[in-house]
């Protein structure tokens, strides 16, 4: 099984480094925790990932650019109480019930998360979906059905509402 | 006009009487208004100063060279007329010492952005607070201190998370200042830099920042692919 998370890749290295030298605004900005949680969406195939990225957009507020990475679980060796299924608020209805939610409860758990998400940047194991794309997801999604309007946020809607009336 | 400037008497030396108004806001104008210090006084105009610059556009701008108190005094003024139906862009006006506006406005959205980090696709109080700065009355010295801070940081403030921030409203600034701020920001060394302005040259689109973006050769490889991608869109 995979995990996808929305990152800045920016924000992430180019080029290896040891886990005690990846930036600071790297782990700070793009895996705050909350409640010693951090969120995912789980999937079984690596051509999910469009999907992933779909539930992502439809989480939102704004259409606009964004990275996802894709860790494999199996490089997180987690225990069985490390993982969290979560009702995934996005509009995607299908993907409902694939957000997970990770448990680092400490630094070492956030720790191995960051160096996943580290090796999965230098592997190439990221997409950058633009503004662009993003906007042609959520249309194509909605005008098929699989995005439901009514679990979209407000200010999400507004804006497609107002892109498609222009 | 005005023969006092700050309760002082001014003797009026030379003006230059009025510069040729453009017949709609457009590229001429705004070197018109960028010329000499790029200062233009709104103050004094009988009180009739836009609440929001904005949705005006100027149709006469006068240069004013003056003595006050032995030494020399230049200013530009400007007259403005709703805009109407025609397309409007923000002009630079200034009230207020040049980097006060700019300086406050920054430190504003430092502290929204400390508060809680920027997250791609989600709202952020920081760019509500630039955005209603960027809708009212802008100054210059408020875009100035906003482009300095875009290219350079200020060590309180990420210039990514600036950039980021800017992109996400429709159109801050003039055509020419967005395209000047995104050719600037892909010069910067810090990749987290261009990688901002990129995301602000999708969300701004213009014809001059596609020439931006098509004269620009990153070093990053992965920057260059998305430039291509994003002048591919464009085109199709």
């Amino acid at each position: 099984m995979f995990l996808a998370r929305k990152i800045y890749r920016a924000k992430w290295p180019r080029s290896p480094v040891p886990l005690g030298q990846i930036p600071a605004d790297a782990v700070t900005a793009d895996l705050r925790t909350s409640r010693n949680r951090l969120s995912f969406w789980r999937f079984r195939a690596e051509d999910e990932v469009e999907r992933a990225a779909l539930a992502i957009a439809a989480a939102g507020e704004q259409v606009g650019k964004f990275d996802i990475v894709r860790i494999d679980e199996r490089d997180l060796h987690l225990a069985s109480t490390d993982r969290e299924v979560t009702p995934g608020k996005t509009g995607l209805v299908a993907w409902q019930g694939r957000h997970v939610d990770l448990v680092a409860t400490d630094y070492e758990g956030l720790g191995q998360i960051a160096q996943a998400v580290r090796d999965a940047v230098l592997a190439n194991h990221w997409k950058r979906f633009s503004r662009e794309r993003v906007a042609c997801l959520l249309a194509s999604g909605m005008a098929s059905g699989i995005v439901a309007r009514a679990d979209l946020s407000e200010p999400l809607l507004r804006r497609l509402d107002s892109a498609s009336s222009r | 006009m005005p023969n006092e400037i700050d309760g002082q008497s001014v003797a009026l030396e030379t003006h230059t009487e009025p510069i040729t108004p453009p017949s709609s806001w457009s590229e001429p104008a705004d070197d018109a208004i960028r010329s000499g210090t790029g200062i233009v006084v709104m103050d004094g105009l009988d009180g009739a100063v836009p609440p929001i610059v904005a949705r005006y556009v100027p149709f006469c701008l006068l240069e004013v060279e003056a003595t006050l108190n032995g030494a020399p005094w230049r200013e530009f003024w400007a007259w403005y007329r709703p805009a109407r139906q025609r397309r409007t862009e923000p002009v630079s006006v200034e009230s207020e010492r040049p980097d006060d506006a700019g300086q406050r406005l920054l430190r504003q959205v430092g502290m929204a952005l400390d508060a809680e980090p920027l997250e791609a696709g989600m709202d952020h109080r920081a760019e509500r607070v630039l955005a209603e700065a960027l809708e009212g009355s802008v100054t210059s010295g408020m875009l100035d201190a906003i482009r300095d801070c875009c290219l350079s940081g200020d060590g309180r403030l990420a210039a990514a998370d600036l950039l980021r921030c800017l992109a996400r409203l429709s159109e801050p600034g003039t055509d020419r200042w967005r395209a000047d701020l995104i050719r600037d920001a892909l010069k910067v060394g810090a990749v987290e830099v261009r990688d901002a302005a990129l995301e602000a040259a999708e969300a701004w689109k213009s014809r001059s920042i596609r020439d931006v973006l098509q004269s620009h050769v990153d070093p990053d490889p992965e920057l260059r692919s998305e430039i291509s991608e994003i002048v591919g869109e464009w085109i199709r």
